[in-house]
């Protein structure tokens, strides 16, 4: 290689260099926000006590799908996410996918009265110490987010959506027979 | 204790003052040889041992009030600019056996005493620290930043004193009014202490009831005659008049009228001076600058630049974000005084990649010494004062 | 592109002014002294410029470039002061009716431009990349051919060179030569200067390494940029908040649910009277009263390792700390820091009831803890009261419906079902009244009214939770700078040349900076021999005629 060749190849390999970290800082700054557990990552298994007192671990539901959806009572969207779960929710129940809505850390008392107020059908969790929000990352909410039936995460969608929207989620996670 | 602490700074002030006369005396005095050829006008050796004297009685008013309060006496407006005009005094004091030259006692020393005053038209009494600042880094970060811009001004000094060597004042270019600017400055501010300082002695204030931004009722006191009153503002006490304009709301009346006396002020003393001069005040000067060696004042400059600016960048930047992170959790936070000093920092390390790399010496690089400077004032004074943040104490 | 072979033989790269090795001019200049700058050796930059590679490097490598992007980071930087940044604004202010709210129209243009979040815009990162970027290659270019030239220097300069130089004599010798020159290097080695001979030749020289000072802030300042672009690697950087109210525990987040802190009890000291009358002044000139101590007394403790996030277990005590501004909790990477806090937020309320005539219902006594009230409370009399709903922070929303705004209670509501004795709480309706602070609405036909009794209330302190793996890197890079800072800045290169040509003396000096004790130490060792008083010729230069 003569010597314009070799200073050619040096230049290049420092610049390409610079240019990839730089171009990565920049894509993990202005990129949507990553949540800690995103899609293609394993769901991080977790306990948690439903209302009733019994205990839920995410593990149990190997080879099914899970839909886990974080929410509080003071949240706008997730009011209405879970109104339109409760159309759904028994159908795919028997198609195998879960639906786990946990709440991050509000009373008791609340969270079984707005199950009265809206006449929510299925279970509730109550997420105390946000230990399973933290292991997940969630900050704002409704954060929901589809695992399959592998225990990986195919999905996470955050805010408000409709119901096709939600549908298609609950469908994506379908366990193949 | 503490009024002991006071009167050591009233003491090293007149050393100040004695210095700077000796300094004068050496320059203008006639110079007396003896056979031997040795010097016999004693006055600038009178004049640097009095500048030690002085910066030893600085460091006394120092050290007691550090005992007096408990802490560094370096948490407000007061002791900071205090400080900043004696660290400027101890770079001196340092500088002078190296070079030797009388002419940068001459220019140093009063701003030495400027700053002083100046330090001294904010409350002096002590005042206790508030939990952010209980820390050993309030005196290991601001006494290593106030001593690396103590060092920085004496680049300033040499670098005025550069221009009022070069500059050619029989024309009337940018050049001329740029040191004009300077001197109006620096007359403006001995406007400033003078005006402030003697209605403060003579104990006035001016009370006025007005509309303040939140339109509320509110009354504010002024300490100097009122040449624009505050929002709809009516006079409650019995000195004072009715000011011919009145402010709208979201102005601060009062600090508008202080600028406002002090450029008045500043005025009158630069026309006085122009008219018993009869020429730019720069220009009036030039003949006692006329045997400096511009080479040795531009090498100053960059020396005292060049040792300032790691002292700066120690102080102002690193403990700065050592403390910044135990202190509010974060090395760096964008904070007004941050980013200012951040400015100071890429202004000087423009000024040394420009001299070193392309060649900007002697006037241009004696010019933005000065704008150094004035980038040093700005963040003391504008950005503690007006730009609120984090570091706003004063 | 040809090397260029100097007279003495040494082979020059392309670009070069001043021969690597005797120091010969190679290039025709007018000026009086020659321009030492890197010592006139090729930057590479300057050499080719052929592909666009070549292009974009020689780009960067420009000084002139470099202190272009330091002056458009200094004028941006402070663009960003004119208004407070989003992140100092009130909290609760919204950014896009703040600024314009606040400072008129030169707000809303602030805003539009972006300016309120300046310092993470795109452009103002790409302007810190640029600057970093021109920090590798100018060091890079100018690093390398300094070393050779530097490596390379020879004792014998050529007559041109030395004639060039800023400090500069030349005289007749005389037969006292050889003693001088001996002298001479004495008195130069006495000063601790590198001295070399050749062909009766010499050169002096003295603190050389103060020339690798700038190299070596620039690779500290690279680290430290690198450790700052780091940040936003995930993973490196944790900064989170965490409310904890006395007496209770709260998980430290981003420790994965391993650490809970406790806060065993917040306080807030004042500078009194007891501070002495030397603070009197300043106090009575405040206010507000001054706050002298923020604490919060705080207990660690650990979730054994083999849990499951959520799995109830106990947790292990680990460690105690008064947490105060300036006085972090550290534990393991993470640091907790006392930052915020919030005086007398409400805990409990207890009420009591009151029946038709006014007279309170006796037995009928309860506390509802409002972080965590119970759906009934049951009275031995007969009497039950249900909590039908509860608001921790109350409002109306946008459909009209009441609702919480949040789970703290800053304003709770409760809506109360009474049922008196001859109720049946599962089968009748009882009766209902919302009640809150100094707010009391029946809300169907009510016969007892519930009174509020008292309200109980706790301090909460706010904790900053910062894990930053960058420090170190940031360190380093900050430790490296000043290191380099202060090599380059308080030591000097000096060096003396001097030979005996043709029955002539000939000396030059040059130094990087601090010309003035390289005139010292030449006066000092050529003093008492024959040796020629160097002229600065630069003083000459600028001043042709001066009259004393």
């Amino acid at each position: 290689m003569d010597k314009k060749q070799k200073r050619f190849w040096m230049r290049s390999s420092i610049l390409l260099v610079m240019l990839a970290a730089i171009g990565y800082t920049f894509y993990s700054h202005f990129s949507e926000d990553r949540g800690l557990v995103d899609a293609g990552d394993e769901a991080p298994d977790f306990v948690l006590t439903d209302l009733d007192g019994e205990e839920v671990e995410l593990s149990d539901y190997q080879g099914q799908g899970v839909y886990l959806n974080f929410w509080a009572t003071y949240c706008t969207f997730c009011r209405q996410k879970m109104d339109d779960l409760k159309d759904h929710y028994e159908d795919f129940e028997e198609r195998g996918v879960h639906v786990l809505n946990v709440n991050v850390d509000e009373s008791t008392l609340q969270v079984e009265r707005h199950k009265e107020r809206y006449e929510l059908p299925y279970d509730l969790m109550i997420d105390r110490d946000m230990l399973v929000s933290d292991a997940y990352g969630v900050g704002v909410l409704p954060t929901t987010l589809s695992i399959n039936a592998d225990g990986e995460v195919v999905n996470r969608s955050v805010g408000g959506k409709t119901e096709e929207q939600l549908v298609g989620e609950l469908e994506s996670i379908v366990p193949e027979t | 204790m503490f009024e002991m602490s006071s009167n050591m700074l009233y003491i090293a002030f007149g050393l100040y003052l004695l210095s700077t006369i000796c300094f004068a005396v050496s320059i203008t005095g006639k110079k007396f040889k003896n056979k031997t050829g040795e010097e016999r006008n004693k006055s600038a050796l009178f004049g640097y041992v009095t500048a030690v004297g002085a910066v030893g009685f600085s460091i006394a008013y120092m050290a007691l009030r550090w005992i007096a309060v408990g802490h560094a006496p370096v948490s407000n407006m007061f002791e900071y600019t205090a400080a900043l005009g004696i660290a400027m005094a101890l770079a001196f004091v340092i500088l002078y056996p190296i070079y030797k030259n009388n002419y940068l006692g001459l220019f140093t020393m009063p701003v030495v005493m400027l700053i002083i005053a100046y330090a001294s038209m904010f409350p002096t009494e002590a005042q206790p620290l508030i939990p952010a600042l209980q820390s050993e880094w309030l005196y290991i970060h601001v006494i290593t930043t106030v001593i690396g811009q103590g060092i920085l001004a004496i680049g300033f000094a040499a670098g005025l004193l550069y221009l009022v060597r070069m500059v050619d004042f029989t024309k009337k270019d940018k050049k001329v009014k740029g040191v004009e600017f300077i001197m109006f400055t620096l007359v403006a501010t001995v406007a400033y202490v003078g005006i402030v300082g003697g209605f403060q002695a003579a104990g006035y204030e001016a009370e006025f009831q007005y509309i303040n931004e939140f339109e509320e009722e509110a009354t504010i006191a002024y300490n100097l005659p009122p040449l624009v009153g505050p929002n709809e503002g009516e006079l409650i006490s019995e000195q004072g008049f009715d000011p011919p304009i009145l402010m709208p709301e979201f102005i601060v009346s009062e600090d508008v009228n202080t600028i406002l006396w002090s450029v008045l002020g500043g005025m009158v003393l630069y026309l006085l001076l122009r008219i018993v001069l009869r020429r730019p005040v720069g220009g009036a000067l030039q003949p006692l600058v006329r045997n400096v060696n511009p080479q040795t004042v531009d090498e100053i400059s960059y020396r005292a630049i060049a040792i300032g600016f790691p002292i700066f960048t120690l102080g102002g930047l690193i403990f700065a974000m050592i403390w910044a992170q135990i202190a509010w959790t974060r090395f760096w936070g964008w904070d007004p005084k941050e980013v200012w000093a951040l400015i100071t920092f890429l202004f000087y390390a423009a000024y040394l990649h420009l001299r070193l790399s392309r060649g900007w010496q002697g006037e241009r690089s004696a010019w933005l010494c000065v704008i150094g400077f004035a980038l040093i004032m700005f963040n003391l004074i504008f950005v503690n004062l007006v730009i609120a943040g984090l570091h706003s104490y004063a | 592109m040809k090397d260029v072979i100097c007279e003495c033989g040494h082979k020059n790269p392309y670009g070069t002014y001043l021969c690597e090795s005797c120091g010969k001019p190679l290039k025709e200049e007018d000026k009086k002294v020659a321009n030492m700058r890197y010592e006139g050796v090729a930057r590479r930059s300057q050499t080719y410029s052929s592909s666009i590679v070549d292009k974009v490097w020689n780009f960067f490598s420009s000084v002139k470039v470099g202190i272009w992007i330091i002056v458009l980071l200094l004028v941006s930087s402070s663009l960003g002061t004119i208004f407070p940044q989003e992140m100092y604004i009130p909290p609760g202010e919204n950014a896009t009716e703040y600024y314009a709210q606040e400072y008129g129209i030169a707000g809303q243009l602030y805003y539009d431009l972006g300016f309120h979040n300046l310092y993470s815009s795109w452009w103002y990162m790409l302007l810190i990349a640029a600057l970093g970027i021109s920090l590798v290659i100018a060091s890079l270019d100018r690093f390398v051919p300094l070393y050779r030239a530097l490596k390379k220097q020879r004792t014998t300069r050529h007559a041109a060179f030395m004639r060039k130089q800023r400090l500069y004599g030349e005289s007749d010798t005389d037969d006292s030569s050889d003693e001088d020159f001996d002298k001479v290097r004495a008195a130069l080695k006495k000063k601790r200067y590198n001295v070399r001979e050749e062909n009766g030749n010499l050169l002096a020289e003295k603190g050389r390494f103060s020339r690798w000072g700038p190299y070596v802030n620039h690779v500290g300042l690279i680290i430290f940029l690198i450790g700052g672009m780091l940040r936003f690697f995930p993973g490196m950087y944790l900064d989170e908040q965490v409310w904890v109210r006395e007496g209770e525990r709260e998980v430290i987040a981003g420790t994965g649910g391993e650490y809970f802190i406790e806060n065993h009890e917040f306080i807030v000291d004042f500078y009194d009277d007891d501070a002495g009358e030397l603070f009197q002044e300043a106090i009575t000139r405040e206010e507000a009263p001054v706050v002298s101590n923020f604490q919060t007394n705080a207990s660690l403790y650990r979730q054994p390792d083999d849990a499951s996030i959520g799995g109830e277990s106990d947790l292990e005590h680990v460690e105690d700390h008064e947490i105060r501004v300036n006085d972090p909790f550290q534990i393991d990477s993470i640091s907790l820091f006392q930052v915020d806090f919030k005086l007398n937020e409400l805990n409990t309320f207890s009420f009591g009831l009151e029946d038709e005539e006014g007279e309170m219902v006796g037995d009928v006594e309860f506390t509802v803890d409002l972080n965590d009230p119970e759906g009934f409370y049951e009275f031995d009399n007969g009497y039950t009261i249900e909590i039908m709903e509860y608001f921790p922070n109350f409002y109306i929303d946008d459909n009209g419906e009441p609702t919480t705004l949040n789970r703290v209670p800053d304003n709770p509501r409760i809506i109360f079902e009474v049922f008196p004795p001859e109720l049946e709480p599962n089968e009748d309706s009882g009766e209902l009244s919302m009640v809150g602070i100094q707010v009391n609405e029946s809300l169907n036909d009510t016969s007892h009214t519930i009174r509020m009794t008292d309200a109980d209330t706790i301090d909460v302190t706010g904790l900053t939770i910062r894990r930053d793996h960058t420090l170190p890197i940031i360190i380093t890079g900050g430790a490296i700078f000043m290191v380099g800072l202060v090599q380059g800045s308080y030591w000097h290169h000096r060096r003396i040349w001097l030979q005996r040509k043709d029955g002539r003396w000939l000396i030059a000096g040059h130094a990087n900076k601090n010309w003035h004790a390289l005139k010292k130490d030449i006066a000092s060792v050529t003093e008492g021999t024959s040796l020629p008083e160097p002229v600065d010729q630069l003083d000459s230069e600028e001043e042709p005629q001066k009259d004393e």
